[in-house]
């Protein structure tokens, strides 16, 4: 008891007093009692107890809180952020989308990944039916129509409940008697596996992304901050409006007096920073979108505002390309932020390919001529209107119109029904939903050049590169995605590929170059290593790759640089000194191509090194695609990491113009013109117009009006950003969307489309590009080039081996010759062999006649450079290993004291090869090994076994080849399976295969001849088309020939595991394995019966292409 | 992608063992097994069916387990010194009902069963426990009579005592040990096991036996863990056990009672379901 009072006006001093004292002995709270008057003598007084406190904390449950400060508000400091998720507002978890696949479809119909047929699997269908009943919805629900606590808990678990599954859902009454189980949900379960598997992580990892954090829902806030509102509006809330939005919010806040005089100044500022940035073109993001998301040119336009906001003067500000992302229509408010920091008496440089930008300049510096070596000049000082006078300005020129990008005036045509579905001519996506779209249909016309247009934030990249772009790539390429949300796609059948060519760099490494990335280097490898120099020298194409040890400088790695370490400065990269920069060793670089050497070659230009090897088509016309996308001045072997975004785009695009086109790709490019010229945007044009000439389509996200009039359909966006936007606004030509009033992209496309000029726009001729596949596909011949390739081995092969010979390095032979000659005509005399092979670098042969047998006797390696390597072929178990170590008496090296070489392992060894033969493999240096009569006799025996053997051969040809005396018994035995190997496919499911085949096309018929396969042929004469492969284990293997181009991946999908469609240069291949018949789409394994191809001929081409690289 | 992770990891199992008064014949041929003794065959949830019938009762002596695979292709590869290569049956028991813990404790064992291999021949079935790797403590380990007459195991074994011969053999290819108290038993080699580990002194009448029936195409399993081998085998105060097993079969691949290799079953006991000893 700190004071007793009766509280009257003049007490109040006491009352102060006595209240600061009990709160000090109290520790910030106090108790009051109120003590009411007695109504009489007998009643009892009542108290009354009135507790105060200071501090901020709830006396029922002990929760306290701190003092509201600005670091509450903030989540970068420990007070204001999440402690989950420590500020970031997201955490790894698996995405939804991957789990629900089909939110339209039941739990039971497959809405679940891993529970595709549900309703077939009655064990499924019993637990899914007990999860459904325990949780209170009806299994047969589609996912959609759930309530959302409901798909929680499908996802996230039922937590600690036992389920038990009702007797009469489930068939096997014995085995699910008493059982039950808990149901864990997906994202605890996908967790689970994380977190105890390698195997999982490695799995999973593309499916675990940023979700937003489950403690603050990504608002990153601690949940006391969470609850502090302003009119209503937690601060989270506001920073997830867009600043448009937000603007508003502030302007329209009814303050009282009170809260005017505390907000009054801090609603200033906020108001005219959110102006600013609304001012530059930034309206649409929101203050919560993080930094690594913002485009370049959206980071540097909010650095301008807050310029514009600090009111500084004598600055100099540099900005590189500040419109990127940028829709035409906000240009005009960019521009006026920049004028008013110019008015504040700053100076702008702006680097800038954009039109509008340029015309607002007061002072133009244009730089060229040329690109790249070409380039490196200031062409012309002037203002934007005297600029347009100026010849010598490429810029001006474009600018006043006497250069310009002509507005086509021979659109492909679209005809009016591509727009519904089903249409074989057009691609639709069905209910595309996905951030702010709003379940919209969207028609692509296949085979055109299509622009996606409209503001910035207003849904284009959502629906083409999260969802088109992603649902593809998964379906098509198998690749990792997850697609946005959507309904589903129509039409992917017609398309074999989608490539999203963007402007990231083509690698990392400095030993990336335009020449390795397309692939063009592999083949100046491949020609000189053709080279009668480098033949004669061993040197094979990997001789001559700056990747690998061997040809290359080991100084500098291949590099041509070498990197010092400056410690406390950045690292200096130096010419090496060892080989001067070239990248290879002397030797490498002795063998010349027209007098230039590899190095020479990766330091030419395109153009020059297109002339250089005018003669090799196959090189010349992948030098002409680089040429054709603008890149004539761009070196070889130019490292990757300095080329520009611009020109490892149009690599990109080299690359795929090289590469057999089947004219049902899709190309998919989010803003292209990112960092590009007029000139350059020309070339680009000319190249993306020149893919779908060649029947492939191009989808091409953009602002820039250039690309968006010369496209052949336009699909706009809008109306506006975010929420406003996520609906088709105008899909057309260039001049319906033009036409189109709320468009704002048709508002900026109508003038550009009127003032043209306008002129038919040069077409691609398609034949053109199959004669350059033809050539590329040709292997390299050095006679087109003039040089000779008659070998010393060609010319006198038996004085190749003998006299001079070198081993595969290139380096003298320490081995005896004398003894290779020996033994050659010892062979020869022993019985009636075939003329010696002597016409190989390092190999002679000794067969029988071809009369009896292919297969050769003995077989010398004479590449080695200590010993001479020989394998005899002998019938199986002739000899035994035993016996012909003793009979030979071969030395080991160890026991040969005047060798400089040792080894403690027999020199002679015998061992299977194949259930028909043994070979015996002896290793030779001179006379003092064979020099016996032995070892003369041993190979009487040999010969004579082995003469002997063939000759059965030719008698009984199919001794010891079951398949080919009864080859159906043989195959249906699985005899030709690996003992190791798990089968698991039957017997039966061949026949049944073979009957459904003979079904839909009677004119087939099998050869069971095979050992590993039983041959489909068709027509008459009987042609290859294919076989079905009956050696593997997990199933059986089919693959049929088909017409080339013919079948798309999702043609064939349904044929079988594992489809896949391999590409020959005539022809392409369908390959599937079938572990039961139900795997196998009848309708689509008739389509492809009826469009099947000849086997034979493309495998002698590849065969002969095969030979012609070794 | 059709299948993120297996079916069976989306749920925690439960079921119950059966209880049978009078003790299964270990001989090897199956006799007296019912329907109601079948493992739940879980894999139908993954759309596989089991190539194998695994059966597993209980009562006062200890846990049964047994199994039948038919349709053998290759012939039988039973070597106990790799017994995880091989055809060979593995079965693991918790005696303690703590499902969460990641990591093994003294009442965690794993055994492994296989139908040849054991005695001086190889020609006998064999069986035994082997350490569960990254447990926080080891339970003992034991081992049928036939295991410990394979060459280069005894030496282990040898420097732990005398063994003394078990009664009731009664198959041709029974295998099994008995040893007296103050006995140590078995630390051998292979997998899971290490020279001088496991030193410790057993209770009388501890015995692993395993019986197996081998035919051309065919064989049975059948082995009884008494409750002298299993560590807190205490049904009444703790009815409700970790239980696993995966049947291994080169011909036929695995077959599991809810995951496989790729979860880690063989160290992280929370993988396994809870059988309930109930009588």
């Amino acid at each position: 008891m700190v004071d007793r009072i009766v509280v009257k006006s003049k007490q109040r001093s006491r009352v102060n007093d006595s209240v600061e004292q009990a709160l000090a002995l109290g520790m910030g709270t106090i108790t009051v009692q109120v003590v009411e008057e007695k109504t009489s003598k007998k009643s009892r007084t009542k108290n009354t107890d009135l507790r105060f406190s200071q501090l901020n904390a709830c006396e029922k449950c002990g929760r306290s809180f701190d003092e509201l400060t600005p670091h509450h508000f903030t989540f970068n400091a420990r007070m204001g952020w999440c402690p989950s998720c420590e500020g970031l507002g997201v955490q790894k978890g698996a995405s939804p989308a991957a789990i629900v696949r089909h939110p339209n479809r039941s739990i039971l119909d497959g809405a679940l990944t891993g529970w595709d047929h549900t309703r077939e699997n009655p064990s499924q269908t019993a637990a899914m039916h007990a999860i459904a009943r325990h949780i209170g919805f009806d299994a047969d629900t589609p996912w959609c129509e759930l309530s959302e606590s409901h798909q929680l808990t499908i996802l996230q678990g039922c937590g600690e409940e036992w389920i038990e599954p009702d007797m009469s859902d489930v068939t096997d009454h014995n085995h699910w008697k008493g059982l039950r189980f808990r149901w864990n949900g997906f994202f605890p379960a996908i967790d689970r596996a994380t977190r105890s598997s390698w195997h999982y992580r490695k799995l999973l990892e593309e499916l675990v992304t940023d979700i937003p954090c489950d403690a603050c829902a990504g608002s990153r806030l601690r949940k006391e901050s969470r609850h502090v509102t302003l009119c209503t509006k937690p601060i989270e809330v506001v920073c997830q409006l867009p600043l448009i939005d937000a603007l508003s919010f502030f302007k329209k806040l009814k303050l009282d007096t009170r809260q005017r005089r505390i907000a009054g100044e801090l609603l200033n500022e906020i108001t005219s920073r959110l102006k600013f940035l609304v001012d530059v073109g930034l309206h649409y993001i929101t203050l919560h979108r993080s930094a690594p998301t913002l485009s370049g040119g959206e980071s540097q336009r909010i650095r301008l505002a807050s310029q514009i906001g600090s009111g500084l003067t004598g600055v100099l500000y540099i900005l590189d390309e500040p419109t990127i992302g940028l829709h035409p229509r906000d240009t005009h408010r960019l521009l006026n932020a920049i004028n008013r920091l110019r008015d504040l008496g700053n100076t702008l440089i702006v680097v800038e390919h954009d039109r509008e930008l340029i015309d607002g300049a007061d002072n133009v510096f244009d730089f060229g001529p040329g690109s790249g070596i070409e380039g490196g000049e200031i062409t012309a000082v002037a203002t934007p209107k005297t600029l347009r006078t100026k010849r010598a300005s490429l810029t001006g020129r474009y600018l006043s119109g006497r250069e310009a990008i002509p507005v086509p005036t021979n659109r492909r045509e679209v005809s009016s029904d591509t727009t519904d579905w089903p249409s074989e001519k057009s691609l639709i996506i069905k209910g595309a939903r996905h951030h702010n779209l709003r379940e919209i249909d969207v028609a692509f016309p296949l085979s055109r050049f299509i622009a996606v247009t409209g503001v910035s934030g207003s849904g284009k990249s959502s629906l083409i590169t999260d969802t088109l772009y992603a649902s593809l790539a998964a379906s098509l390429h198998r690749a990792r995605t997850i697609a946005g949300g959507h309904e589903r796609i129509i039409g992917g059948e017609n398309i074999d590929k989608v490539i999203n060519v963007d402007q990231s760099p083509i690698g990392n490494s400095p030993s990336s170059n335009p020449a390795t990335y397309t692939g063009l280097f592999d083949l100046v490898r491949e020609l000189y290593a053709k080279l009668p120099d480098a033949k004669v020298r061993g040197y094979t194409i990997n001789r001559f790759s700056f990747n690998r040890p061997g040809g290359r400088c080991e100084a500098c790695s291949g590099m041509g640089q070498q990197c010092i370490e400056m410690h406390f400065l950045p690292d200096v990269w130096i010419q090496c000194e060892s080989c001067g920069g070239t990248r290879y060793i002397a030797d490498t670089l002795d063998v010349k191509f027209k007098g230039q050497s590899i190095a020479d070659v990766l330091r030419s230009r395109v153009s020059d090194a297109r002339r250089h090897f005018e003669p090799i088509p196959k090189i010349h016309r992948m030098l002409e695609m680089l040429e054709d996308v603008g890149l004539g001045y761009v070196q070889l072997g130019q490292s990757a990491p300095t080329l520009s975004g611009g020109e490892a785009q149009r690599v990109k695009l080299a690359g795929e113009l090289g590469r057999p086109q089947t004219g049902k790709t899709l190309y998919i490019l989010d803003e292209p013109t990112t960092g590009l010229h007029f000139d350059d945007l020309r070339k680009l044009l000319n190249v993306l117009h020149r893919l779908v000439d060649l029947g492939n389509t191009v989808i091409c996200i953009e602002h820039n009006l250039d690309v968006i009039k010369t496209a052949d359909w336009v699909i706009d966006m809008g109306p506006e950003a975010g929420a406003d936007g996520g609906l088709v606004l105008a899909t057309g030509t260039p001049e319906t969307v033009a036409s189109c009033k709320p468009s704002h992209t048709g508002a900026a496309l109508k003038p550009i489309l009127a003032e043209g000029p306008h002129a038919d726009r040069e077409t691609f001729d398609p034949q053109r590009q199959k004669t350059i596949e033809k050539e590329i596909a040709k292997p390299i011949r050095l006679d087109d080039a003039g040089v000779s390739t008659k070998m010393p081995w060609d010319l006198d092969g038996r004085k190749w081996h003998t006299e001079g010979r070198v081993d595969r390095k290139g380096q003298k032979i320490a081995w005896d010759s004398g003894v290779l000659e020996w033994l050659v005509d010892t062979i020869e005399d022993l019985g009636d062999f075939a003329a010696t092979d002597w016409n190989d670098r390092a190999r002679v042969e000794i067969r029988a006649p071809k009369t009896l047998s292919p297969m050769w006797f003995a077989h010398f390696r004479t590449g080695g450079s200590d010993l001479l390597d020989i394998s005899l072929r002998t019938p199986a178990r002739h000899f035994d290993n035993k016996t012909v170590v003793k009979a030979l008496k071969v030395k080991t090296l160890d026991k040969r004291e005047d060798l400089k070489i040792y080894g403690s392992q027999p020199r002679v060894k015998l061992r299977a090869a194949g259930r028909e033969y043994d070979d015996i493999r002896i290793l030779l240096r001179d006379f003092e090994d064979v020099n016996k009569k032995d070892f003369r006799d041993f190979l009487h025996k040999a010969a004579d076994a082995y003469l002997h053997m063939v000759k059965g051969h030719q008698s009984d040809p199919v001794k010891g080849q079951p398949w080919k005396a009864d080859g159906r018994k043989w195959h249906l035995s699985q005899k030709s399976i690996n003992a190791n190997h798990i089968i698991e496919w039957k017997p039966q499911l061949l026949l049944e295969f073979i009957g459904r085949l003979s079904r839909l096309a009677p004119d087939i018929t099998f050869d069971w001849t095979g050992k590993v396969g039983v041959g489909l042929k068709r027509g008459s004469p009987k042609i290859g088309i294919g076989k079905i492969v009956t050696n593997m284990g997990y199933g059986l293997r089919i693959e049929i020939a088909v017409l080339k181009n013919h079948f798309t991946p999702l043609q064939v999908n349904r044929l079988g595991d594992d489809v896949r469609i391999r590409s020959l240069v005539t022809k392409d291949y369908v390959d599937f394995r079938l572990k039961s018949l139900t795997q196998n789409d009848t309708e689509q394994l008739a389509a492809i019966l009826t469009a099947t191809a000849d086997k034979t001929s493309d495998d002698e081409a590849s065969e002969h292409d095969r030979e012609e690289v070794a | 992608m059709t299948q993120l992770i297996p079916n069976r990891l989306l749920f925690d199992f439960e079921f119950p063992l059966a209880y049978r008064k009078t003790p299964p014949r270990i001989d090897g041929k199956l006799t007296g097994w019912s329907d109601n003794e079948v493992l739940p065959p879980l894999m139908t949830l993954e759309d596989a069916s089991p190539f194998a019938d695994v059966w597993s009762c209980w009562n006062d002596q200890g846990l049964y387990i047994a199994c039948r695979i038919e349709g053998k292709r290759t012939p039988l590869k039973c070597d106990p010194k790799t017994y995880w290569k091989g055809d060979n049956l593995r079965f693991c028991v918790d005696m303690r009902d703590s499902r969460r813990n990641k990591r093994a404790s003294r009442y965690c064992q794993q055994f492994f069963f296989m139908p040849l291999g054991g005695g001086k021949s190889g020609g006998e079935a064999v069986g035994g426990s082997v350490k569960i790797h990254r447990a926080r403590e080891h339970a003992p380990l034991f081992a049928s009579e036939s295991l410990l007459s394979v060459a280069g195991m005894s030496k282990d074994y040898a420097r732990s005592g005398p063994v003394k011969r078990g009664v009731g053999q009664d198959s041709a290819s029974t295998g099994s040990v008995k040893r007296g108290a103050g006995q140590e038993h078995f630390a051998g080699v292979g997998q899971g096991y290490s020279a001088g580990v496991g030193q410790e002194h057993l209770s009388a009448g501890s015995i692993v036996r395993v019986a197996a029936d081998v035919s051309q195409k065919k064989y049975s399993l059948e082995a009884h863990i008494p409750t002298d081998c299993l560590a807190g085998f205490d049904p009444d105060q703790h009815p409700r056990i970790g239980f696993y097993y995966m049947l291994e079969d080169r011909d036929h691949g695995q077959q599991y009672l809810t995951v496989g290799d790729d979860l880690n079953w063989h160290i992280d006991p929370s993988m396994w379901p809870t059988a309930v000893l109930a009588r």
